[in-house]
């Protein structure tokens, strides 16, 4: 108990003793009101949207439902004190006295937000993976200013290299998204690539003619791509943004040498992690769990088409799993998992109903080639099961 | 030495952007280039759709079987029957069609297995021959539900929907064996040519071609370049020139070679063309919405002869093959008859209705004609246009009658199926 408290100590006197991270503390504190207007809105990610619904759990709890009557009849209540705990910590950053709080005040904020991410698999089209990296290694890690920069630097690179394919560099990715085309479209598209992988590296410079020029075009770049992404996620990075100029604009303070090793390891983990699932398999971040550890922004764009075969006596009925065209849950098995799960319930007390066959086929959009990625026969008489990872067991 | 390393520091940072710039104008070599972006529809439309295989074809089918709308590759809606007696309602099976728009309904298809017809409630059935179900398939996403008259072979029956997926099925047990999606909608009827099927799609923009599948597994084998409009007109086959013809919503008629799809002649029409065209030797015969029956050479598409109608025609011409002539309708309700040098013979007009049907021949010891002669009754004529025989329906017939085993078979839209002994 003692060593856990050193240890939280030692990270609030570190915060404590730069102004740079007391200042990027209040804009992490600021994510949170971002994730709270996602979940407060009419949209996809609607809070009280999503549980008027069946749950759909994640793989690794799939007994959500049992918190969801207290979350239903509290949501708004549950928001609110989201919202104003994460407004409160924030604040509390920037007076310095009172760091201890804001420390502990982010990370139960962190941890509902966690809490109630968990509550519904269809909450992760609202999850930043970045987001809470940025946070985690923040509240956690020694070495916060070199660290902090650090993780963020990897994740642009990371993300540049999930746009190094075609999808994106033509610009199909987008579809009819934005108001650009042609080659104007593709120009910018590549630029985007060059700048995440090329030009990334170039925000750790303390030289402030060549880091600010490039930090202008990073804040572009994010707010460029806001009617894409939303307000809520532009918002966001440029929250995360903001360490690489307080850290440019703070002189650094003397600080006792802190261990490396953590931050280190942890870095080694997050490469290996977006590294590995483009060995085994080529829509990783789509299809399949590999996508629940790497950071899976928009680089490919998928296509899905499902067939549900309903076998009765002496009639078949084809149906089809309707799911957000474009979206990021289009092609999650995890989805047609639990919709399957709940059309068995519904059918297997029709009149004559004999079983189910279900088909999923996807590619990425610049594909001619369609992939088959689920065919499954008798769905509802030998049930689906999902592995933690979100794969359907003894099928992929 | 401090220097030193600062300045190979920075050569190693050019070095890294200019690997970067490089891989990106590696895998986008367009960036530089004059060359064309990749448009989204060149990926999305026509070949390169989804399809599912869900169980295996029997690849042992012959295109001698195959039965499909207006009977043969030239469409000249003839049936051999003997002489007809008296008609005798046997059976009928009731709202098949609920009218779910105007188009005109799927016609049955009758082979010795049984009937395959499709409904716009986008359910496809196959009956017995005494009108008990066999099995039954509802399309999904098909709103406008079917209205493509199926092709039956050996061992499958193929048909498209509404909702632009074309559909194989095992016959006898109904199992799916593939499905593709074509296009946005596929309302007219398939043709089959060897191992593979004609099929006409429409698009919603850029709109509409002709789509040479295997039947195998439904892959295209060509598709043409886009009509410019809709295309609800079924495709026939002029043979001795290896093309196959079909028209618009346009106003034109189009050729394409038969094995690659590129276009070989295209002409304008008086009108937007619904119905089907039919291949008489050197001629394509066919009507329009321009009040017009035209015959073209099949060569260059020149015009052969055109001859006024009282109105509109989306009813599709029938050969006579002993007397050599061509019997067709009109929107007025009217029943004409041409020579093939384009002589009008009869002209028979009927209390006005909208008239979509189409004549189909019955060729016996004498030929004969079957009609719509009120919006919901059925008629028979002969070549003087005199009515022979009439059954009245409980809906307007739009679609055409199919002649099986001194049956005839019938969907009336709005109404029901009809099985007719005579």
């Amino acid at each position: 108990m003692k060593v856990l408290r050193i240890y939280f100590d030692n990270q609030i006197s570190e915060i404590e003793n730069a102004w740079s991270l007391r200042a990027y503390g209040f804009c992490l504190g600021l994510l949170h009101p971002m994730v709270y207007l996602l979940w407060s809105n009419q949209g996809n990610q609607s809070l009280n949207l999503l549980l008027r619904h069946p749950p759909m759990c994640w793989p690794i709890f799939e007994s959500c439902q049992i918190f969801r009557p207290f979350i239903f009849f509290a949501s708004d209540q549950i928001l609110a004190i989201y919202l104003i705990a994460s407004l409160i910590s924030a604040i509390l950053f920037l007076r310095i006295s009172k760091i201890k709080f804001a420390y502990y005040g982010l990370l139960t904020v962190s941890a509902l937000q966690l809490f109630i991410f968990f509550q519904d698999y269809r909450l992760i089209e609202s999850f930043q993976a970045v987001e809470f990296l940025a946070i985690g290694f923040f509240l956690f890690i020694p070495e916060k200013v070199l660290f902090g920069r650090l993780i963020l630097v990897a994740s642009y690179i990371i993300s540049g290299f999930d746009k190094l394919n075609s999808d994106w560099l033509s610009g199909m990715a987008f579809g009819q998204l934005f108001s650009i085309k042609g080659k104007f479209l593709e120009w910018v598209c590549a630029l985007v690539v060059f700048l995440e992988i090329g030009l990334s590296p170039v925000l750790f410079f303390r030289k402030a003619y060549i880091f600010w020029p490039i930090f202008i075009l990073f804040l572009i770049f994010h707010l460029g791509f806001y009617s894409l992404v939303g307000y809520e996620f532009t918002g966001s990075l440029i929250l995360l943004l903001s360490i690489f100029a307080l850290v440019q604009i703070s002189p650094q303070p003397v600080a006792p040498a802190r261990s490396l090793i953590p931050g280190s390891c942890l870095m080694i983990i997050f490469v290996f992690a977006q590294i590995y699932p483009a060995f085994i398999n080529r829509h990783s971040s789509v299809f399949g769990g590999d996508r629940r550890i790497t950071l899976d922004l928009v680089g490919e764009r998928m296509v899905c088409e499902n067939q549900l075969i309903l076998k009765y006596t002496n009639q078949t009925l084809e149906r089809k799993i309707y799911t957000r065209s474009g979206a990021y849950l289009e092609c999650d098995p995890v989805v047609y998992y639990y919709r399957l799960r709940e059309l068995c319930l519904a059918v297997s007390k029709e009149e004559g109903f004999i079983d189910l066959d279900f088909k999923l086929i996807g590619k990425k959009i610049i594909d001619v080639k369609w992939d088959t990625k689920i065919d499954r026969r008798k769905v509802c008489t030998s049930p689906l099961k999902l592995s933690w990872f979100g794969k359907f067991k003894d099928y992929e | 030495m401090n220097k030193v390393f600062s300045v190979f520091r920075k050569l190693l940072f050019l070095i890294y952007c200019a690997a970067v710039a490089g891989i990106i104008f590696h895998i986008n070599p367009r960036l530089f280039s004059n060359s064309k972006s990749l448009k989204l529809d060149e990926i999305s439309s026509g070949l390169f759709m989804p399809s599912f295989k869900w169980n295996t074809y029997n690849s042992n089918s012959t295109t001698t079987q195959d039965t499909f709308f207006r009977g043969d590759i030239g469409r000249l809606g003839q049936f051999k029957t003997e002489k007809m007696g008296p008609w005798k309602s046997e059976w009928t099976f009731p709202a098949l069609n609920v009218g779910v728009h105007s188009a005109s309904k799927s016609s049955p298809i009758v082979d010795s297995s049984g009937i395959y017809v499709g409904s716009d409630s986008a359910w496809f059935y196959a009956f017995s021959l005494d009108g008990s179900i066999r099995w039954r398939y509802h399309a999904t996403n098909a709103s406008q539900g079917i209205h493509s008259t199926a092709l039956v072979d050996a061992k499958h029956v193929f048909f498209g929907t509404y909702s632009g997926w074309f559909y194989c099925f095992e016959k006898l047990s109904g199992e799916l064996i593939w499905s593709r999606k074509l296009g946005d909608s596929v309302g007219s009827s398939p043709l089959s040519f060897e191992d593979s099927l004609l099929v006409a799609v429409e698009t919603y923009s850029p709109n509409g071609y002709l789509v040479r599948i295997k039947k195998e597994n439904g892959e295209a084998v060509w598709k043409t370049e886009n009509l410019g409009e809709q295309s609800h007109s079924s495709p026939a086959i002029d043979l001795k020139n290896r093309q196959v013809v079909l028209g618009a919503n346009n106003s034109l008629f189009f050729a394409f070679d038969l094995d690659s799809g590129r276009l070989n002649w295209k002409v304008p029409l008086a009108g937007r063309m619904k119905s089907t065209p039919i291949v008489v030797g050197d001629q394509v015969i066919l009507t329009d919405w321009g009040r017009e029956i035209s015959s073209l050479n099949l060569r260059d598409g020149s015009v052969f002869w055109r001859q006024p109608l009282d109105a509109a025609s989306q009813s599709s011409p029938a050969f006579l093959p002993k007397s050599s002539l061509i019997a067709v309708a009109d929107k007025s309700a009217s029943l004409w008859i041409f020579d093939l040098q384009g002589h009008m013979k009869i002209h028979v007009k009927f209390p006005k209705f909208n008239m979509m049907s189409s004549p189909v021949v019955l060729v016996g010891a004498e030929e004969q004609i079957l009609l719509s002669c009120e919006e919901r009754a059925l008629c028979l004529f002969n070549l003087r246009g005199e009515i022979l025989q009439k059954l009245v329906l409980d809906g307007p017939l739009t679609g055409i009658p199919f002649i099986f085993d001194q049956h005839i078979y019938l969907a009336a839209d709005r109404g029901s199926f009809y099985s007719i002994g005579f």
